[in-house]
C-alpha cells in the first residue's frame, strides 16, 4: 500500500514553485470562489490513488491561459481557458504524484464547471490568490467503495 | 534544425516554443503535433533533427511513440518534455532510448543544458 508523503505546508511549497516558474508572480492569500468556477482534475492511480484539483474563476482562467500563451487576454481562444487549467492540473498532478511511493499512473487532465465543495477530513487544500483570482488547489485521496450492506430486515416478511 | 514539439495541450506547445527561444536556440524550424500518432506521420514527412515530446497524450503516449520509431528504426534523437520527473520515468525513458527528460515546469537554462549536445 502507497502513501503520499505530503502536507498541506508541503503542498503549498509546491505550488509556490510552479506558480512561480510559470508566472513569475507567487501566490497571495486566499478569496472566496465563487459557485461556478473552470475545474480541471487528474486522477493517480496505483498504490495511492485520489484526486489532484485546480479550480479557479471564468476570469483566472482567462488571465492564466493569456500568460501561458504570451497573448493578450482578448485574443484568447474558449479552447484555451480549458486547456490552460487542465495543464496546470497535470503539472501539479506530475509534482504530487512524485510524492507517492510506489508505483502509479497520472490521467489525461479533465475539465468541467463544478465547484470543488468542502474538502475530506483527509484531503490537503491551499486557498489562494493570482493577481486577485482565487484558486482552489486540492488533494484528495479517492473514497474506498464500500459494498452495499444488506439490512437485517431485508427479505424478511414479518 | 528542425525540431518537432509534441504535446496534446496547445498552451504548452506554445510555452515550449518560446522557451526553446529564450534558451538562445532562436533560429529553429519548428513543427507540431498533437499525439504520439501525429507525431510517427511528422517525424516521417518532417525528418526532424529533434523530437521533444509530452508523456502523458490521447491516442498514443509519449512512450508509445517513442518505442513505435525505435521499433521502426527511426533513431531520431527523442527528448521527453513532461509534468512526471519520477527516477521510474527517467529509467523507463532511458530505457526506451530517449536523450533526456525535463520534468515541467522548466526553465530556459533547464533547457540550455539538455539540448546544447543536440542541438549545438
Amino acid at each position: 500500500m502507497s502513501t503520499l508523503m505530503l502536507a498541506t505546508d508541503e503542498l503549498r511549497g509546491l505550488i509556490d514553485d510552479i506558480w512561480t516558474s510559470l508566472f513569475e508572480t507567487p501566490l497571495d492569500q486566499d478569496a472566496p470562489m465563487p459557485d461556478d468556477p473552470v475545474t480541471a482534475f487528474v486522477d493517480i492511480s496505483g498504490g495511492w490513488q485520489g484526486r489532484v484539483l485546480v479550480a479557479t474563476t471564468t476570469e483566472g482562467a482567462l488571465a492564466l491561459a493569456a500568460h501561458m500563451l504570451a497573448v493578450p487576454e482578448s485574443t484568447v481562444r474558449e479552447a484555451d481557458l480549458a486547456d490552460a487549467i487542465g495543464e496546470l492540473a497535470n503539472i501539479v498532478g506530475g509534482s504530487v504524484k512524485s510524492c507517492v511511493d510506489g508505483q502509479s499512473t497520472l490521467s489525461l487532465p479533465n475539465v468541467s464547471r463544478f465547484a470543488p465543495g468542502a474538502p475530506g477530513p483527509d484531503a490537503l487544500q491551499v486557498l489562494a490568490t493570482w493577481h486577485h483570482h482565487p484558486l482552489c488547489i486540492r488533494v484528495a485521496p479517492a473514497r474506498p467503495l464500500i459494498p452495499a450492506r444488506r439490512s437485517s430486515s431485508e427479505g424478511s416478511t414479518s | 534544425m528542425k525540431v518537432l514539439i509534441v504535446d496534446d495541450s496547445r498552451v504548452m506547445r506554445q510555452i515550449v516554443s518560446r522557451t526553446l527561444r529564450q534558451a538562445g536556440f532562436d533560429d529553429l524550424d519548428l513543427v507540431e503535433a498533437e499525439n504520439g500518432r501525429q507525431g510517427c506521420e511528422q517525424v516521417r514527412s518532417e525528418r526532424p533533427d529533434l523530437v521533444l515530446s509530452d508523456w502523458n497524450m490521447p491516442e498514443m503516449s509519449g512512450i508509445e511513440f517513442l518505442r513505435n520509431l525505435r521499433d521502426t528504426g527511426d533513431q531520431t534523437p527523442f527528448g521527453f518534455v513532461t509534468s512526471e520527473g519520477t527516477a521510474e520515468m527517467r529509467e523507463t525513458a532511458t530505457a526506451a532510448g530517449a536523450l533526456f527528460l525535463v520534468a515541467k515546469p522548466f526553465t530556459p537554462e533547464a533547457f540550455a543544458e539538455v539540448l546544447s549536445p543536440v542541438l549545438g
